[in-house]
This record gives structure tokens, C-alpha cells and sequence, in this order.
């Protein structure tokens, strides 16, 4: 049988289901966070390692001039080295007869015979490449232009259009992030990964024979770095770029980031949640026992032991966790499951398993109950001290005083309503300012999820509005004369051509060193700029060499250090420049120096390796078709149509992930001022009678209770607004992204989307309790003063 | 000179429902109150003094039967109607003084001449108690006697046509209880403010003008006093 203490304890519940509900739902939300976010990030991870080490990905990857294929075989011998491969990996145009928009791509070989290989494709459908004509795409690429099995590929290499069929669609765990060279975000439209046979890719671009890249994998327990050093020796000879491990490949780097982003989300705001949830259920709990201080006398009196008291109380805390929990593993399974679905979407793994460790809602409830049983005890262990007689009387008043808002206003000024308020909040300051947190909380969590765009709309702005003046960027295979630039400002519609020459370079400093390049720029550059954080321009020095923050910070180079400079190509020379200059930019970790250097340092004319335009709009498509059809053109870069591609992707992404955090934020919001305003209302029931009594209409006793909570949402906005800031600091502070350096940029939008998130919930809040003073009965307040 | 009715009560019918229980507290009351009289209500609990007095008060509605204050047919009342004439007409006093703790014994009295029409300023209200000199003290450095006397200011500071007090002594202690006495006589002798006390202090009767009995819901007696004795003269 069902003992009556039981029974009372599911009743007392249901006597105030809303605020149960309202409480359940913040726990929920912190364990649906807490269960979502770690297991996308569990899932993640799993599915990255799962995929590396299925498909066998390599530990260290060169990129040399096309040399015959022999070499692979003069690297076996190097210690360390367990597998090695040889391959083409190049950029080529793409053309598709109804799309305009300049779109390249990369063509990787792979070996014609061998069943084993190394970065091993994963076939989404079709089949491997097997003809001479044959391709399997990317399949971000392919899902971007619904490319399908036995379809029809144009490719434009050295100015002649071929013909591929696509056998497959597939994806490598070289490619789970696509990046085209500097581009800050993946588009996958515009640009796509592409296998083919090695002999079918030779074939093609006349290269019979040669390979330009090396992958492998080294033994355990070997260092890449070692092998990197003798690699890069033995590549000299073959123009090697330089070798560089799995840590800086671009995928990897990239994908990385993003799981390493995934895991600070995960810590971040699940604990902002389960922390309010806490504090709720330490209120309603307290509150209640409070106010049923003279049946707990009662039950006393009746014989019934403290401890038998207390579980009582505990089975009441632990029903709410209960229905939060269920509620919450539910949503958060769901909604783990949608983020990897979403995930999956947005990298293309093979495989993205949604796994979820018992752990995670085991933690969550745990901390749940733990906070609804203190806020218990607390609240009994003050009833309990109290005989029994006297805890039946209702509680002497509480000790108002005038507190220190008064002192400071002029009091006559003020009315009786104004001072209740700031009184009452001053009563009980300790659980004002745990309100004020709680709501201001609820702001923050929505500013650290919508300033993400702001930040990014910043970078872009700065990188395309500031920085990058152009409208096209074309680059080539190789090293074009001067006349290539004179060639494309000849095209009709060419309004400005600005070229750059870039050298791969190994920069070293110290112990430190970096692979990348360095551009030669004017002093004053039309088209192409580096920006400060402040969006000035930094000027390129005659001598020295200039350096994002980023990569001096890497080196641990300061201004006037000696750089070492080994020059990927040519004469490869050693020289050494001083770091003369620091560019604090966003994107990227470029070194620049100025262009009327490079002829001396090359010993060479002047040559370009890209071309920057400014083309007049209408004649955009003939002159992408016109450079499209120009030999050694490896790829053509619009910077609108890089924009469009961004605000379908990650702009999309963003905004999903800022609705689901506002949905949350509207439950802490409306959970916070909602049980506030309750509890408010059932500690002054009969001072609201009284009111009534005295000749306040409903919605005059209304305004003086809501006022409270009222100026507790206007003290908690601004508060709310420096949190979000600070959350938004924390976030991108933890996330250390190499690749960009996100700028903390809060912009009035979104503080007031989080301000209208909280008002939102205060108006819903308003309608519920507005409906417990129509309810109000004045006379049987006034009877049961307790 | 004839004096004449503020409060009116006709047949008046209160049937509450507690639970599937029905309990008859007034079945058919026949009442007037004059200005500026003392009326003592007195009878055994659950007689219907208190219903009846809620409904007096606008606090509450008769189930069938007639009720006026002056002109105004308080049955046809709305709820907000009826917050008006509280808020104007009548002031109530209650056993558990039901003052505000945030607010000092003067902004307790703010409070109601905050919305009254032409109300004292709540100095004088505080005065009629004697309790002017209290003024900034909260609830809780208050005793209950000058706690109830804040609530009379309170309650008169509107100037209303009646003070309604239901037990205002219940809760004190003999001395106590007078000095509350007294300060309810003098708003009535001073301000001519009609005032009805209910209390099961039989004694208390002897201050008023008239006495009015009641029992099983209904007025079983009245007596009216030619001798009024001040509150000093109660013996309890």
C-alpha cells in the first residue's frame, strides 16, 4: 500500500505542477545539453579515428616538382618509414555548360594495381575509377552539384577540355574538411576533390611517368619530425616543397579544431545549465518546505521521525529530477543524434556514429539530485531546529530595513510600491543575486551562441571588404612572365590586374620552423592589403620580412629576430631576413616581403604566381570563360561566389545552433523568473490579499508584485549582457584555432535577440502569475496566514 | 432627527460549499447600520458574523437576498466596481493586523492615501492612533497593539463611511486591547465614522451603541445601549 506520506508527496507536487514543469525543464536542458554536446563530440572523435585508421591515413605528406616515379624506392630506405606512395596530386578547371562561376578542382592519383594503399577511398556508390576516363568525385562536391554515378565530367587541362565519366562518389580522410588554399571556409560548390587511376591522371596531363607527392606512414613510436628531415634532403633534388606531418595537414587541422570546438561547448554550457537548474530546485525546494513548516510540525507531532521527514521531502526533490531526467535524456539523445546527422552532413565522414556513454546522464542526474537534496536539508535543517509548537505558528516577519538603496534617493519622492520592491530584494540578497545570475545566464548562453556570426561577419568584412579589394584571384600551375599579366588586363572588362609572386618557403627560427610561403607586395597594393585588427593597412617594409602574430608566435620570433629562409624551389637558397614586422591579422599565417626583393632573391625577372582583378560585373562570365580556356590557369577564386557558398554552409550551421541555444535560454529564462515570481507570490499571498482588501484592483496588486520581478529582469539585462560578453570571450579563447584568429565581436543584434529572449519569458511568466492573482481568494488569505 | 442607514441587508442568503458539504452561514438576514454609529457584532463562532461583514465590506457576495450601501445596490457590483467602494467607502481592521513588512508604519498608511480620493496624510492618520511618533518603525519593531493601531490608521486614512473590524483584540493582551479600543472609539467619535467590531468579548458590547446578537446565521437579538462606557471602564 501506498503510504500517506507518499501520496502527499505526489499531490504537493501536482499543487504546483507549473513550477515543477518550469523546473524540470531547465534539468532537462542541462542534461540534454550535457548528453548532446559530449556525445556529438564523442561521436566525432570516434568517427575520425575510426575513419584514420581504416583507411590507413598517412602520418607525412610531400609535395615536389613532377618527377620520375623511381624516388618512391630511394625513400624506403629511410628508417622509420613503414609505407610510401607515390601519386599526382594538381589543380585543374573544371567547366559545366550551364554554371558561369569559376569551379576548380583537385586531382589526386591513386595506384592502378595495388588493393592496398594508403589514404584509402571510401566509396559512397559506384565503383573505384577503372578506364582511362574515369573519376570518382568528392562527395561534398558531388552533393553540391547532385553529381551521380556515370555522369559527365569536363576538365580544362593546359587549356583543352576533356572528358571524364564519373565511376563513383567517394570521400578520403585527406578531404572530411575541403579548403582551397588561403580560403578561409570550405565551398564546396566552387571547388571539389577528384581520384582517379594514377596511370588515366598521368595519361592526361602528360605527366607519364612522374609523381609530385609523396604520403606514408612511419613506425610506431618514431617521430615524423626525423623523417621529415632525411625526406626533405632527399627531395632537393626533385624541388621538394617540404615535407610536413598529419599535424598540418589542412583536413586534419581544420577538423580538429572543430571537434577541439565541440569539446569546450561541451564543458561550457552544460554547466552554465545544470548550475541554474541547481539553484531552481534549491529554491522551490526550500520554498516549499517552508512552506509547509507547520505541517512538517505536524507530522512531528504525530510521531513521525526527522529522517522520515526528510526522505519524504527527497522523494518530492527526486520526482521533479525524475521528470527532468526522462525528459532530458530523451531530448538530449535527439537532438545528439540531429547534430551528428547534421555533422555528418557538414564533414561527409563514412561513418558518424551517435554514441552515448551511460556516463553522461548518469552524471547529469546526479548532479541534479545532489543540488535538489542540499536545497532540502538547507531548507529542513531551519524547520527541524524549531520545536514543534512553535513551528506550527506561522513565522515571525522577517527584519526589514531601510537598505542602501534609500540612502541615496530622496525618499519622499518615492512611492510606498517603489520601496516594497527594492526592500524586498534587499530582504533576501543572497537569492536576489542568484536570480539575477540565473536570468542573466539566460542572455549569456544566447550572446555566446549568436555572437559566432557577428565574429565571422567581422572576419569576412575585414578579409573581403578591407583586405582583399578584388573581385577574382587566378593562379597558376607555375611561375607566369609578366606578360601573363599584361594577356589578362588585355581582357574586355578588366578593370584593374594586380599580379603576386609567392615562394614556398621553410621559415625557421631557432628550434621552431614552418612550411608555407612568402609573397612579395608593394608598398601600396590595390587590390590585396594585410589588415590589422583595427582594419588598418600594414605596410610591407623595403628590407625584412613581415609576419602574422600568428606564425612569429609559432616560430617565438620577436621584432628584429634573425628568420632563416630556405626557399622551396629554384636555387633553393638559405638566407636570412630580420623580422622587421608583425601583420596582427585574422586569417591565415602569411609572411610577406616586399615584391622588388624577390627578383634578386630568385635571381629572376619578374614572374607572378597569382593575379588579382577588378572586373567590371557585366563582363564577369566571358572573362571567367576566357581565363577558364587560358593554359597553365590552375584555379579562379570569386569572392562572391565564395560568400553565397558561406552563407549556405557554415552561415546555416550558425544559425541552427544559435536557435537550438535560444530555445534553451528561453526555458532558464522563463524557469528563473517564472518560479521567482511564485514564489514571491505564495510567501506574500496575504500581504497581496491585504491589498486587495484595502482597494487595489487585480492588476494595481499585480504591477506591485511584478515590479519586483520586473526590476529583477532589468538589473539582470545589462549584467546579462556583460556575462554573454565574457562567455563570448571564454569561447573563443578556449577555442585556439590556428587557421583564424577569431575576433570577439558582440554585435547590438545579438545582445538584444538575448534580450528579447528574456523579456519574452518575463511576459510569459507575467501571464501565469497575472492568472494566480485573478484566483486570489482575499478572505481565505487573510484566514490561513501560512 | 431620523438617523439614516449607510448599510442595508435584505433576506440576505449566504451558502458556502466547502468540499461536497454545504454550509448555510447567513439565511436571511434583516440589517441596517446608521451613520456614524458603534455597532458591536457579537455571537459563537460560525454564527455568520464574519460572512457577514465580508459581505458588508464588498469582500465578498450573498447568494440570494439584498444588500445597499447608501444608494448603490452592492449585488449588482462588478469586481472592479466593488474594489472602488473598498478602496473609497470602507476601511477593515483584522485580528492578524496584516500590515506590510517592507513597508515602515508611515508607508503602510501611504499605501492606501497612495490611491484614496481625499484622504488624511498618513501623519495624521497616525495621529488618531497615537502613533505619529512610531512612524518610521517597521512591522517587526512594532509590538502587536502598535501594529493593530497602524492598520487602524491605516484603514481610516481614506476617510471611509465605515471602519469594519473583525476581532481586532483577538490576538492581545487585556492593555493592549483597550488602548486599540480606544483609538477605534476615537475615529468614531472624532471622524463620525460608523464602525462595526465583531468580538467574542461580551464586555466589549458596553462601548457600543447597539449590540447585535447572532446565532445559527441569523440576527437572533439587538440591544441598544443609552449608556456608552469608554474602553477604560471595561471590565474583561
Amino acid at each position: 500500500m501506498v503510504s500517506s506520506l507518499t501520496k502527499k508527496a505526489f499531490r504537493d507536487l501536482w499543487g504546483i505542477r507549473l513550477q515543477v514543469l518550469t523546473v524540470a525543464l531547465v534539468v532537462a536542458s542541462g542534461i540534454a545539453v550535457l548528453i548532446s554536446s559530449w556525445s556529438t563530440y564523442d561521436s566525432l572523435k570516434k568517427a575520425q579515428s575510426v575513419f584514420y585508421t581504416q583507411s590507413r591515413f598517412a602520418d607525412v605528406f610531400c609535395d615536389f616538382k613532377p618527377t620520375p616515379s623511381t624516388i618512391v624506392e630511394e625513400q624506403k630506405s629511410i628508417s622509420g618509414v613503414l609505407e610510401i606512395e607515390g601519386r599526382l596530386n594538381l589543380e585543374a578547371m573544371l567547366a559545366f555548360p550551364d554554371i558561369n562561376e569559376p569551379i576548380s578542382g583537385r586531382f589526386i592519383s591513386f595506384p592502378d594495381t595495388a588493393e592496398t594503399t594508403l589514404n584509402q577511398l571510401y566509396l559512397r556508390n559506384g565503383r573505384l575509377p577503372e578506364g582511362v576516363n574515369e573519376v570518382l568525385v568528392g562527395e561534398n562536391f558531388a552533393k553540391a552539384h547532385r553529381l551521380k554515378p556515370q555522369d559527365e565530367l569536363n576538365v580544362i587541362i593546359n587549356g583543352k577540355l576533356r572528358h571524364l565519366v564519373i565511376s563513383g562518389v567517394g570521400t578520403s580522410p585527406e578531404f572530411i574538411y575541403v579548403l582551397r588554399g588561403a580560403a578561409p571556409m570550405p565551398d564546396d560548390f566552387h571547388y571539389g576533390v577528384f581520384w582517379m587511376r594514377h596511370s588515366s591522371l598521368s595519361q592526361m596531363t602528360g605527366q607519364t611517368g612522374l609523381i609530385n607527392s609523396l604520403i606514408l606512414t612511419t613506425a610506431t613510436g618514431i617521430n615524423p619530425k626525423q623523417v621529415i628531415s632525411e625526406l626533405d634532403e632527399n627531395l632537393k633534388k626533385a624541388g621538394g616543397l617540404g615535407c610536413y606531418p598529419r599535424a598540418d595537414q589542412t583536413s586534419h587541422f581544420f577538423l580538429s579544431d572543430e571537434i577541439n570546438q565541440q569539446k569546450v561547448m561541451a564543458t561550457l554550457l552544460p554547466t552554465i545549465f545544470l548550475s541554474v537548474s541547481a539553484f531552481l530546485l534549491h529554491i522551490i525546494m526550500g520554498r516549499m518546505t517552508s512552506i509547509q513548516r507547520s505541517q512538517i510540525a505536524t507530522l512531528k507531532a504525530c510521531g513521525y521521525s526527522n529522517l522520515k521527514i526528510t526522505l519524504h521531502y527527497f522523494l518530492v526533490a527526486g520526482l521533479i529530477v525524475t521528470i527532468g531526467a526522462v525528459i532530458g535524456i530523451l531530448a538530449g539523445a535527439w537532438l545528439g543524434n540531429q547534430m551528428s546527422i547534421l555533422y555528418t552532413d557538414f564533414f561527409h565522414f563514412p561513418i558518424l556514429q551517435f554514441t552515448l556513454r551511460p556516463i553522461l546522464p548518469i552524471s547529469g542526474i546526479l548532479i541534479s539530485l545532489g543540488a535538489a537534496l542540499i536545497g532540502t536539508l538547507n531548507a529542513l535543517k531551519s524547520v527541524f531546529q524549531l520545536a514543534p509548537a512553535e513551528a506550527m505558528r506561522p513565522p515571525s516577519p522577517p527584519q526589514y530595513s531601510k537598505g542602501l538603496f534609500e540612502k541615496f534617493m530622496i525618499l519622499s519622492q518615492i512611492k510606498s510600491e517603489t520601496r516594497m520592491i527594492f526592500r524586498n530584494l534587499a530582504l533576501r540578497p543572497f537569492r536576489t543575486f542568484l536570480s539575477i545570475i540565473g536570468i542573466s545566464l539566460s542572455s549569456a548562453i544566447m550572446i555566446s551562441g549568436t555572437f559566432w556570426q557577428d565574429s565571422l561577419e567581422f572576419i569576412l568584412y575585414a578579409q573581403f571588404q578591407k583586405a582583399e579589394l578584388y573581385d577574382m584571384m587566378v593562379t597558376f600551375q607555375s611561375p607566369q612572365s609578366a606578360d601573363a599579366l599584361t594577356e589578362i588586363e588585355s581582357i574586355p572588362g578588366v578593370l584593374l590586374a594586380e599580379g603576386y609572386r609567392s615562394i614556398p618557403v621553410r621559415i625557421k627560427y631557432q628550434n621552431h620552423s614552418d612550411l608555407g610561403a612568402v609573397t612579395g607586395l608593394q608598398t601600396k597594393n590595390k587590390l590585396r592589403r594585410i589588415i590589422d585588427r583595427q582594419l588598418n593597412e600594414v605596410v610591407v617594409p623595403e628590407h625584412g620580412i613581415l609576419l602574422s602574430t600568428q606564425l612569429a608566435k609559432k616560430l617565438g620570433a620577436k621584432i628584429g629576430d634573425p628568420l632563416e629562409i630556405e626557399i622551396m624551389e629554384g636555387s633553393r637558397d638559405l638566407l636570412t631576413l630580420s623580422l622587421v614586422g608583425l601583420a596582427d591579422d585574422f586569417i591565415g599565417a602569411g609572411a610577406y616581403i616586399h615584391a622588388n626583393n624577390i627578383p634578386q632573391i630568385l635571381k629572376e625577372g619578374p614572374r607572378f604566381t597569382s593575379i588579382a582583378l577588378k572586373v567590371d560585373s557585366l563582363y564577369e562570365d566571358e572573362i571567367q570563360q576566357k581565363l577558364r580556356n587560358t593554359p597553365r590557369v590552375a584555379g579562379i577564386l570569386s569572392k562572391k561566389g565564395l560568400l553565397k557558398s558561406f552563407n549556405e554552409t557554415t552561415a546555416k550551421f550558425i544559425g541552427i545552433f544559435s536557435f537550438i541555444l535560444s530555445g534553451f535560454a528561453f526555458l532558464i529564462a522563463l524557469g528563473v523568473v517564472y518560479n521567482n515570481a511564485r514564489v514571491i507570490f505564495s510567501e506574500r499571498t496575504w500581504e497581496l490579499a491585504t491589498l486587495r482588501i484595502v482597494g487595489f484592483h487585480h492588476l494595481e496588486v499585480f504591477k506591485l508584485l511584478f515590479s519586483e520581478i520586473v526590476a529583477l529582469v532589468f538589473i539582470s539585462i545589462p549584467a546579462g549582457w556583460a556575462l554573454g560578453y565574457g562567455l563570448a570571450w571564454l569561447s573563443v579563447n578556449a577555442i585556439h584555432t590556428e587557421a583564424i584568429q577569431i575576433p570577439l565581436v558582440v554585435e547590438p543584434k545579438s545582445y538584444a535577440i538575448a534580450t528579447l529572449v528574456v523579456l519574452l519569458s518575463t511576459v510569459v511568466s507575467a501571464g501565469m502569475i497575472l492568472r494566480n492573482v485573478y484566483k486570489l481568494d482575499m478572505v481565505s488569505a487573510l484566514k490561513a496566514r501560512d | 432627527m431620523e438617523k439614516k442607514a449607510i448599510f442595508a441587508a435584505r433576506q440576505l442568503v449566504k451558502t458556502y460549499h466547502v468540499g461536497e458539504v454545504e454550509v448555510q452561514a447567513l439565511r436571511g438576514v434583516d440589517l441596517d447600520l446608521y451613520e456614524s454609529e458603534f455597532v458591536v457584532l457579537l455571537g459563537p463562532s460560525g454564527s455568520g458574523k464574519s460572512t457577514l461583514l465580508n459581505i458588508l465590506g464588498g469582500l465578498d457576495q450573498p447568494t440570494s437576498g439584498d444588500v445597499t450601501y447608501r444608494d448603490h445596490d452592492l449585488m449588482k457590483m462588478t469586481e472592479t466596481t466593488l474594489t472602488d467602494f473598498r478602496r473609497d467607502h470602507v476601511g477593515f481592521i483584522f485580528q492578524a493586523y496584516n500590515l506590510i513588512p517592507s513597508l515602515t508604519a508611515a508607508e503602510n498608511v501611504q499605501l492606501v492615501t497612495d490611491i484614496a480620493d481625499h484622504p488624511m496624510t498618513p501623519i495624521e492618520a497616525l495621529r488618531v492612533v497615537d502613533m505619529h511618533e512610531r512612524k518610521d518603525h517597521f512591522p517587526s519593531q512594532l509590538s502587536g497593539g502598535e501594529q493593530q493601531r497602524v492598520a487602524i490608521a491605516r484603514a481610516i486614512a481614506k476617510r471611509p463611511d465605515a471602519l469594519l473590524c473583525d476581532e481586532p483584540t483577538g490576538a492581545l493582551d487585556n492593555a493592549t486591547g483597550r488602548i486599540v479600543l480606544k483609538a477605534i472609539e476615537a475615529v468614531n467619535r472624532e471622524l463620525k465614522t460608523t464602525v462595526v467590531v465583531i468580538t467574542h468579548n461580551a464586555a466589549i458590547g458596553k462601548m457600543a451603541d447597539r449590540v447585535i446578537y447572532f446565532a445559527n446565521g441569523l440576527v437572533s437579538k439587538i440591544e441598544t445601549n443609552h449608556h456608552k462606557i469608554s474602553p477604560d471602564e471595561i471590565v474583561w
